[in-house]
């Protein structure tokens, strides 16, 4: 099933949670894949699972049943601690709430993600526009800046795989263009992302749009132009 | 990143609780710092008021006719060996702070005044082994009296003036006229024992000896009463004396020491109790509010330790802080003051580092506890379950 360039492998996927009186299945035999060098976009109503997909997918969720193989290595298979390393290595994870930690500045936040130094934390802020702001802690930053120095994050260890959640939600038009591009950059320069996003924006980058209701895949969705790649 | 790095920079950012924090834990160990270091003072004052009650337990000689010695005012002629003492010294009686008295009427007289007056001959108070004591009563020196405050008058002896006295036609130096205390003792004239034993004759006898009574620790083990047991102790070593004992003056010496000993430890458990409610709470309150953050430093690849290393460590550097304001404030209070609240003692109070040690170390420790356990509990979890939760 998987070739040479895929990243991202999820197989029957699903996902219920308990909660008292009745279990809530939010992922529902749910299977793709995700190539590098391209962007698959989950698109869907709040509620319809995303976040616990990319949960999983980005090995923070344990899924109730299903597989989630990165870089063809089954991601539950391994301890938490084993995870948790292969999660840091691989992994760049865009929160939809962003959680940058408060007492830090943005270059001290961009190095907490592994390997990361000074330099190359600056390096990001600068190509996210936030060269001015690199002392900054993400309080003092306008929602729009801590959105692009989340993503900064994210990406500064240069991770095989990105995952991001909402990444433009509340941004301003010129705002979400900027992540966008940053994210088809990313692409482009041979990583894989998984956005999930209510925007239709995003077919505007996204190689693979898949459609998510009540946790189930409705639309294996569609293969978007070329034209966007660069 | 380095956890300390981390941890310091959280505590700067978060200045407000962190200062809140250290302060709470300052005044909490503050308080029992003072009242730790006050305790000693504290129980030694009360210790000594008790004492100073006077002695509840008398050993006459054996065949004293007990309804003529009190008619006479607790005095009778008879007298035993002042040998005594040492077997009850060597027996290491359930007593303390042991008096022999010597005690003989004998004409007094100062310049043209003349009375028959009691005469005690006393010499300081012997401590038992292994139970060391400040004296209840000093040594008076050879060669001189103090006299009550009534026999003084009767004699004519002004309190400030340097004055003699004659008993049995030896000269004595007034050392001290004391005040009056309203008992038969305003009546006497007190002097040395060997001086007395000398003066009458009767060398190595005395009359009785006084004595506190040491037996709180055997009634508990035994259930046995006081007086029993000290009936029985005297019974195994002489059966040339006989015990009496003040009833209400021990049992009132036992309960002030019983009720200020409760008093002290109630209110140090109080002050215990919330100093870890406090900690216990103030601790894990930071741990479960940050377990958002647990998340994502898990997500980016924080491991257990290192997540538990940094929480633990920021309420363990704030308890030491607070700690260590709060020590230094208490203790140098409570020595500051000690000297006006402990009278009777009149001696500056220590402080005691051992207690100190303890409460520094208990406070680090249930702060380690109560932080490091929610941070266990949080970094077990899936980051999943942490992230963009409101706490």
């Amino acid at each position: 099933m998987s070739n040479s360039t895929t990243v991202l492998e999820i197989d029957r996927l699903s996902h219920v949670y308990p909660t008292r009186g009745r279990a809530v299945q939010v992922l529902n035999q749910i299977s793709f894949e995700v190539a590098a060098s391209s962007i698959l976009a989950v698109r869907g109503e709040s509620g319809s699972g995303k976040t616990t997909l990319l949960m999983a997918c980005g090995a923070m969720q344990r899924p109730t049943s299903g597989v989630v193989k990165l870089n063809g290595q089954d991601l539950f298979a391994l301890t938490a601690r084993q995870r948790a390393r292969y999660r840091a290595n691989h992994i760049g994870y865009l929160f939809q709430t962003l959680e940058l930690v408060p007492y830090l500045n943005l270059v001290d936040n961009l190095r907490m993600a592994r390997g990361v130094t000074r330099l190359c934390a600056i390096s990001w802020l600068e190509k996210l526009g936030l060269g001015e702001r690199t002392s900054h802690k993400p309080e003092m930053l306008s929602h729009g800046q801590r959105q692009r120095a989340a993503l900064a994050r994210a990406l500064a260890h240069e991770p095989a795989l990105l995952i991001a959640d909402e990444p433009t939600g509340n941004l301003d038009e010129k705002n979400s263009q900027l992540v966008f591009e940053t994210m088809r950059a990313y692409a482009d320069g041979g990583g894989a992302v998984l956005v999930a996003t209510h925007e239709s924006r995003v077919e505007e980058v996204a190689d693979q749009v898949l459609e998510i209701k009540d946790g189930v895949l409705v639309s294996k969705g569609r293969e978007t132009n070329e034209s966007h790649r660069s | 990143m380095n956890p300390v790095v981390l941890t310091l920079f959280e505590i700067v950012h978060r200045w407000k609780s962190s200062v809140l924090v250290a302060l709470i834990v300052a005044s909490i160990t503050g308080t029992l710092t003072f009242f730790s270091v006050n305790s000693a003072g504290y129980q030694k004052e009360i210790s000594r008021n008790a004492r100073d009650i006077g002695s509840n337990v008398v050993i006459l000689p054996a065949g004293v006719d007990q309804l003529e010695y009190y008619r006479r005012g607790g005095y009778s002629d008879r007298t035993m060996s002042v040998a005594l003492i040492d077997q009850l010294v060597a027996h290491n009686a359930s007593l303390n702070h042991l008096i022999p008295m010597l005690e003989r009427e004998a004409v007094c007289s100062a310049g043209n005044r003349s009375t028959t007056a009691r005469i005690v001959g006393i010499s300081a108070s012997i401590p038992m082994p292994g139970r060391p004591k400040a004296p209840m009563q000093r040594s008076i020196p050879d060669g001189e009296v103090q006299l009550g405050s009534t026999l003084a008058e009767k004699l004519g002896v002004d309190r400030d003036e340097p004055s003699k006295v004659s008993i049995n036609g030896q000269v004595f130096g007034v050392s001290r006229v004391n005040r009056s205390n309203g008992t038969w003792q305003d009546a006497v004239a007190l002097m040395d024992l060997i001086a007395a034993q000398s003066l009458f004759g009767l060398t190595s006898e005395i009359s009785r000896i006084e004595a506190i009574e040491c037996t709180n620790e055997q009634c508990e083990r035994t259930g046995l009463k006081s007086d029993v047991i000290l009936a029985n102790e005297l019974a195994r070593i002489t059966d040339q004396a006989t015990l009496l004992r003040r009833e209400r003056m021990a049992e009132a010496r036992s309960s002030i020491r019983i009720l200020s000993r409760d008093n002290d430890s109630l209110l140090q458990n109080a002050l215990w109790a919330l100093l870890a409610l406090s900690i216990v709470g103030l601790s894990s309150l930071n741990s479960f509010q940050r377990s958002s953050e647990v998340g994502v430093l898990q997500a980016v690849g924080y491991g257990q330790g290192r997540l538990v290393t940094m929480f633990v460590l920021r309420s363990v550097m704030l308890t030491i802080v607070g700690a260590a304001i709060g020590i230094t404030i208490g203790a140098s209070v409570s020595l500051a003051h000690s000297g006006p609240l402990f009278a009777a003692t009149g001696k500056q109070v220590l402080v005691d580092w051992t207690a100190v040690s303890r409460i520094s170390l208990i406070a680090t420790a249930l702060a380690a506890f109560a932080s490091g356990l929610p941070a266990i509990l949080a970094a077990m979890k899936n980051p999943a379950e942490l992230i963009g939760r409101e706490n």
